[in-house]
């Protein structure tokens, strides 16, 4: 399905705060290849965007990649230097956030930031427009003259989304892009970044807490919960048919437009925060399928390309057999 | 598909009645001071019988939170009429009544800002009993029991604080205050779009099961169709202001009539998106 050589290789990553000596992304390891669209999905807390910062050394103060390796096309670039990453900011790799108000300067005009991004990646004006056009801009010379503040939320993404890619780089990290807008404007803009990665080929890592955009634009998901990744593969397999009871949870407690139910099938108690987390199953206190060997580290099972961490990944299926 | 807006029944069954509501702000417009009309709410029809709930979706700007903080009497209208079980929420001057302050009561979107970080439990509950008519002490005790047992939460719960509780919890907290002074009409605006997905679940079928227990009226607002969808038997479509179609839940999601509730709907189906 893909070339041989991953684009990005994350090995046992592991991220921990260092006061309190915490750590928050507990061994994640995946892979994506080239032109491969792939979405984290978890909850706050779960360790989505750490991963995601933790590529291109964005994490915040007190924060640090304390162990394991991310290889990017085959150079280990947790620990590299300030000036290596300036390099492949934006070149290799470049990122949007969650809310493009506060990712961009409010005194400054759009051509004026746009401009400074060109400036970094040598890309020319006509770059920009054409840039800004592709986007969605019907008058790109008129936006590069406002200022953020003039522009709504979603035209304000377009203009993150085109200084992302003015580099042409081979991966694009989206943090949460269309959390912060309405809902009809967030399909629009989803659409954006999945017809531009189609189109020129950049590799996709999203991090999302959302299903539905989950299964609208990625080719693999992997499910992460309490730092750990608890199930991962193809999102059709994985959304169709969870092998972790986690996905399968999750899954059944969103409500669905088909049924109008009853009640929705709820997963008891919450989230475990970082300092209660063990090193056996963290999801076990709320699962329905746990017992006394979930206290032990769950092996990470591989099933035709559908991996995941769960003791009892048999008797799941065997349950949705028997439904 | 829009429809009129009157419900079955008749107006003495109605929980909500609202008429000709409109909502218009006084906006400063450019850098010299001019000020000009923006018109938030214009002429938002709406009833809900009792025991029922009326789901409002809308983009952000449509006008649904104006219309929220109206119906719980904090924000008084322009002009238009609301009724909650037949008492006016706003007197002649414009001023909240008696039953306006307790007849309906908000829960608010997000639970973290919601709440009072300095006061534990206890006093965040009893807080709404020592306001006119006031309780007696035995019957404030008493009622706050009662209330941390209906949303499920532990009475150990009582001395502890916000910060102590996770987001789902403490949204519990956010509802049992809005239940203390015994309201007919819960005003719920996004109560679950700041709670982690798996969590949402809970706080869902906890405000069905507190509506079924009790006979409590909704008004749930969203923008996402799934959870409103969910929750409501009717619901009204707001746009720029305007209610643009009432239907019940399944009409809308069926045979939705206007254009922004068709986009709603299609960025709900989730088909993954195709290479063209």
């Amino acid at each position: 399905m893909h070339g041989n050589e991953p684009l990005l290789s994350i090995r046992d990553l592991r991220v921990t705060a260092e006061k309190r000596d915490l750590t928050l992304v507990d061994g994640v390891s995946l892979d994506i290849h080239a032109g491969e669209r792939m979405a984290l999905v978890g909850e706050s807390g779960s360790g989505k965007s750490l991963t995601c910062m933790s590529v291109i050394s964005l994490l915040a103060r007190g924060l640090r990649v304390s162990g394991g390796e991310i290889a990017w096309r085959g150079e280990d670039i947790s620990r590299v230097s300030a000036g290596r990453m300036r390099q492949l900011r934006g070149r290799e790799i470049s990122m949007i956030y969650q809310e493009p108000l506060t990712s961009l300067n409010p005194v400054l005009s759009i051509g004026n930031q746009l401009g400074e991004a060109a400036k970094h990646v040598s890309a020319s004006r006509a770059d920009v427009l054409s840039m800004l056009d592709r986007v969605g801009f019907d008058r790109p010379e008129r936006v590069l003259r406002q200022r953020p503040h003039e522009l709504s939320g979603g035209m304000r993404q377009r203009v993150m989304i085109a200084m992302a890619l003015l580099g042409r780089p081979r991966l694009l990290l989206a943090d949460e892009p269309t959390t912060a807008l309405d809902v009809t404007v967030q399909d629009q803009v989803l659409k954006l970044i999945y017809d531009i990665t189609v189109e020129t080929g950049t590799a996709l890592l999203l991090v999302s807490h959302d299903l539905n955009v989950v299964r609208r634009i990625a080719d693999t998901v992997a499910v992460l919960y309490t730092g750990r990744i608890a199930e991962s593969g193809p999102t059709e397999r994985v959304l169709s048919e969870p092998r972790h009871p986690y996905t399968d949870a999750l899954l059944r407690s969103v409500p669905s437009l088909g049924v109008k139910a009853d009640r929705l099938t709820a997963i008891p108690g919450r989230v475990p925060t970082p300092n209660e987390w063990t090193d056996g199953c963290r999801f076990a206190s709320r699962c329905g399928f746990a017992t006394a060997t979930c206290v032990d580290k769950p092996p990470f099972a591989e099933f035709q390309g559908q991996a995941s961490a769960c003791w009892h990944t048999d008797r799941l299926i065997e349950s949705k057999g028997a439904r | 598909m829009t429809t009129d807006t009157a419900l079955p029944g008749t107006a003495s069954d109605a929980a909500v009645r609202v008429t000709a509501l409109c909502k218009t702000f006084r906006v400063a417009d450019g850098f010299f001071g001019r000020k000009k009309d923006f018109a938030a709410v214009r002429d938002v029809g709406l009833s809900v019988p009792k025991g029922a709930t009326l789901g409002i979706i809308g983009e952000s700007g449509s006008g649904k939170t104006t219309v929220a903080r109206m119906l719980a009497g904090l924000l008084r209208p322009t002009s238009g009429d609301i009724l909650i079980t037949g008492a006016p929420v706003f007197d002649a001057k414009g001023r909240t009544t008696a039953a306006g302050r307790t007849a309906a009561q908000m829960v608010f979107q997000d639970p973290y800002s919601a709440l009072n970080p300095r006061m534990n439990v206890r006093s965040i509950l009893a807080e709404p009993l020592t306001v006119a008519p006031r309780a007696s002490r035995q019957e404030i005790a008493r009622r706050v029991a009662e209330l941390t047992d209906q949303v499920g939460m532990a009475a150990s719960a009582l001395e502890k604080y916000p910060h102590e509780f996770s987001g789902g919890q403490r949204q519990r907290l956010v509802i049992a205050r809005a239940l203390a002074r015994k309201p007919q009409v819960l005003i719920c605006d996004e109560p679950v779009s700041a709670l982690d997905v798996s969590i949402q679940s809970q706080i869902l079928n906890l405000l069905k099961d507190l509506q079924e227990e009790m006979g409590l009226t909704y008004v749930f607002i969203g923008h996402g169709l799934e959870s409103v969808h969910f929750m409501s038997d009717r619901i009204s479509v707001m746009y720029k202001g305007a209610v643009v179609e009432q239907g019940t839940a399944d009409d809308i999601l069926h045979r939705p009539g206007h254009e922004y509730t068709r986009r709603l709907i299609e960025s709900s189906r989730a088909q993954p998106f195709k290479t063209r």
